[in-house]
């Protein structure tokens, strides 16, 4: 595993059970538990997460890594936006940090084949 | 009608209005006044952040209706008298807690079928409270009314039946439907208690039949059970083609004018009238009756001929206004127009201009809609009620056209458009700008404070034939499919939305305003509340959608849940500015109670949720007060 790269996995899996909490609500009503919204903001968390799995775990072509990282943030940055608009703070800082942490990544990814 | 009124009863009238305290919360509106003013002023615009929950109970008595039992709709304002405080439930029980700690000191189950026999739900408003002011059993009751027509009575100390009230505690209050009795007289909406006398009124459902039970006021004895007098507000000769016009919300009395303020729903069905083309004088009114005998003494009446279910649906305020140096006993009736009329109460007589407008006529078979209705130009209207909204420029975007085409293709006209066959667009529509919550008043001040929604609906008139060759598995009173059973027309009523189910009209869904009654002067209207749409919010400008009322504070705080973001909240009174808010399970639908125990405040909400807000429902009471 590239641990440099590994960075924005814990925000990311943090995300990930923040979101699975605001939906499912195991700890009590969250104001959005059990809706569409927090169904997909668990989505995108997951899928951030797995996409930052996937770029730590194998050895990337420049081009494969570039495309997979800015997919990452795009996808953070939306369920970010999920996040704001469900009123889930924690969720909301989580994939904010995932994001500033693969821009991270990635500008140090640049510098280092540059 | 008819009268057997005792004359003692009347004697304590007056001393029970002395003995009104507004640190206490004895009935749905917190006093007979329905003022919904607590003088609770150690939480104030600088101290309610320190708020905290003090306790949550849970009743156990919810259902989504996913299961065996109906859903459950739970508008209730707990009760706080006789160091109790007192929730009716939608299954019919009523609990007693402790108010510091949310202790239950007892239940009582009234057993009652929980079938969904006139309303889509299972709701409850609540209970009432009464006490003769002697020691001993029964001395002081706790009333509560059942969807299957029953009135108990019970001890507020034990909790056990009261056997001098009527057969062994229970009243079969459906003895007296005996007309057109297509429904029984749900008792949803605990009654008001004035002195030793309870006036009760019903609920059904107006939009199922055309001829269904005529609505009337019910004066029961507190103590047996007795019928005082039963008043109603059909003219006999109509009774055959009609009915309702039945109080199914909270009434407001004057106890030193020996009146009582009934806010008169409209006759049925809801959507039709060609079989009621004569006058209806009571119906859409409210109508002052003589607490002693149940003569009528006065009526206003709101919507001419009404079509649009537009039922008064929430009890009146009484205010004092001061004008000219006189002062004027006045009440505010709220209704679900938006309009706020302010009136004399000792005689009905408007205070404020009111012009009979031109309004569109109907070509529905058989209708003959009224050339005009009232419009109240002070105060203006609250949610901005007058004017249908704009298509919302997202919703029409988003649905590539549909809003702005559906805004071409439906009837709208103005307020008062008519039901029609084409599909007429409906504002306010029928869950109202305002409903059973009411608005809240400052007596010292005078000034009025009130949430109101801005829900745009579509209705459409379908042709028995083809209404029958649909056969839909029906609906409810505020959307679906309803038959209208013995008119030429079902209806399909829902709110005016695109195909993803965004609504087509532009924000705010909601408001909150406070206007000055001496002046009429509205002081300000804010957006309230947070909309919801498949879990995410709204930014605030574009409000919610409420259901549920005020409570005013004499420091300036205003309490209210009633938004469907599930939130309780606290406002400054001066601003309309959010203070303070607090996450719940569901909307809360109901009023809170705000009250003094032991030297300390709370404020105290059921939160039932409601599906015309959203499909969420709860059996929570919390309580708040501030940190120790």
């Amino acid at each position: 595993m590239n641990k440099l790269n590994a960075i924005p996995l814990l925000p990311a899996l943090a995300g990930v059970v923040i979101a699975a909490i605001a939906l499912a609500g195991p700890f009590g009503n969250t104001g959005v538990d059990g809706t569409l919204g927090a169904g997909l903001a668990l989505v995108g968390s997951v899928f951030v997460a797995l996409v930052i799995m996937l770029v730590a775990m194998r050895p990337l072509a420049r081009g494969w890594f570039s495309a997979l990282m800015t997919l990452a943030m795009i996808a953070a940055l939306l369920t970010a936006v999920a996040g704001y608009f469900l009123m889930q703070t924690l969720l909301l800082a989580a994939m904010v940090i995932t994001l500033l942490a693969l821009a991270f990544v990635l500008s140090r990814q640049r510098r280092s084949l540059s | 009608m008819t009268a057997r009124i005792l004359p003692a009863a009347l004697a304590v009238l007056t001393a029970s209005a002395a003995h009104a305290q507004q640190d206490s919360w004895t009935s749905f509106h917190g006093d007979l006044a329905s003022t919904k003013f607590s003088n609770a002023g150690t939480i104030t615009p600088q101290t309610v952040a320190d708020l905290e929950r003090a306790w949550e109970y849970h009743t156990g008595d919810v259902s989504d209706g996913a299961g065996e039992l109906p859903e459950t709709v739970w508008s209730a304002t707990p009760i706080y008298a006789n160091g109790t405080l007192y929730l009716g439930t939608p299954f019919y029980r009523i609990v007693a807690l402790d108010p510091a700690t949310g202790a239950e000191r007892w239940t009582y189950d009234s057993e009652s079928r929980l079938e969904a026999l006139t309303q889509p739900a299972l709701k409850n408003r609540g209970v009432a409270y009464w006490q003769s002011g002697q020691e001993g059993v029964c001395e002081k009751r706790v009333f509560l009314g059942t969807m299957d027509a029953e009135l108990h009575a019970v001890d507020a100390d034990t909790g056990q039946r009261c056997a001098d009230f009527a057969e062994g505690g229970v009243l079969n209050v459906n003895q007296w439907n005996e007309v057109n009795d297509v429904f029984p007289f749900s008792l949803l909406q605990p009654p008001l208690v004035v002195g030793d006398v309870l006036l009760l009124g019903w609920a059904g459902k107006d939009w199922e039949y055309a001829v269904a039970p005529p609505g009337n006021l019910l004066a029961i004895d507190a103590r047996t059970g007795e019928l005082l007098w039963d008043t109603g507000f059909i003219p006999p000769e109509m009774i055959p083609q009609t009915g309702t016009a039945n109080i199914w919300t909270a009434m407001t009395a004057d106890a030193e004018l020996g009146l009582v303020y009934a806010p008169v729903s409209s006759p049925s069905p809801n959507y039709w009238g060609g079989d009621r083309t004569e006058p209806l004088p009571h119906a859409t009114s409210v109508t002052a009756l003589d607490i002693a005998s149940g003569e009528i003494v006065w009526t206003f009446q709101h919507v001419r001929h009404d079509i649009w279910d537009y039922d008064t649906p929430s009890a009146p305020t009484l205010v004092d206004i001061t004008r000219d140096g006189q002062t004027i006993p006045a009440l505010v009736q709220a209704t679900k127009q938006g309009f706020l009329f302010v009136l004399d109460r000792r005689t009905g007589e408007p205070l404020f201009p009111i012009e009979e407008r031109p309004v569109p006529q109907s070509t529905a078979e058989g209708e003959v809609t009224a050339p005009t209705q009232p419009f109240a130009t002070i105060p203006a209207p609250v949610g901005g009620a007058l004017e249908l909204p704009e298509v919302w420029p997202l919703a029409d975007i988003v649905s590539f056209g549909q809003c702005s085409r559906d805004r071409e293709k439906y009837l709208y006209q103005g307020m008062f458009t008519p039901p029609s066959e084409q599909g007429t667009l409906f504002f306010p529509g029928t869950a109202g700008a305002t409903n059973w919550g009411g608005v809240a008043v400052d007596p010292r001040s005078g000034i009025l404070y009130s949430n109101a929604s801005r829900i745009v609906q579509l209705i459409q008139l379908i042709p028995r034939a083809e209404y029958d060759a649909l056969n839909p598995a029906g609906g409810g009173n505020e959307e679906g499919y309803s038959p209208q059973q013995g008119s030429p027309y079902g209806i399909y009523l829902t709110d005016w939305s695109n195909w993803a189910g965004i609504p087509c009209w532009k924000p705010p869904f909601g408001t909150f305003s406070a206007i000055d009654l001496a002046s009429g002067e509205l002081l300000y209207e804010v957006p309230f509340g947070k909309a919801q749409f498949h879990g995410f919010y709204g930014p605030s400008d574009w409000g919610s959608p409420t259901l549920g009322g005020p409570v005013v504070t004499a420091s300036g705080v205003v309490f209210i849940g009633a938004s469907m973001d599930a939130r309780v909240r606290a406002l400054d009174a001066a601003t309309g500015e959010e203070l303070w808010s607090d996450l719940v399970e569901a909307p809360a639908v109901s009023i809170p109670a705000v009250f003094t125990h032991e030297g300390e405040d709370y404020v105290v909400f059921a939160v039932g949720g409601n599906s015309i807000l959203k499909p969420e429902v709860s059996d929570q009471a919390v309580a708040y007060r501030l940190k120790r």
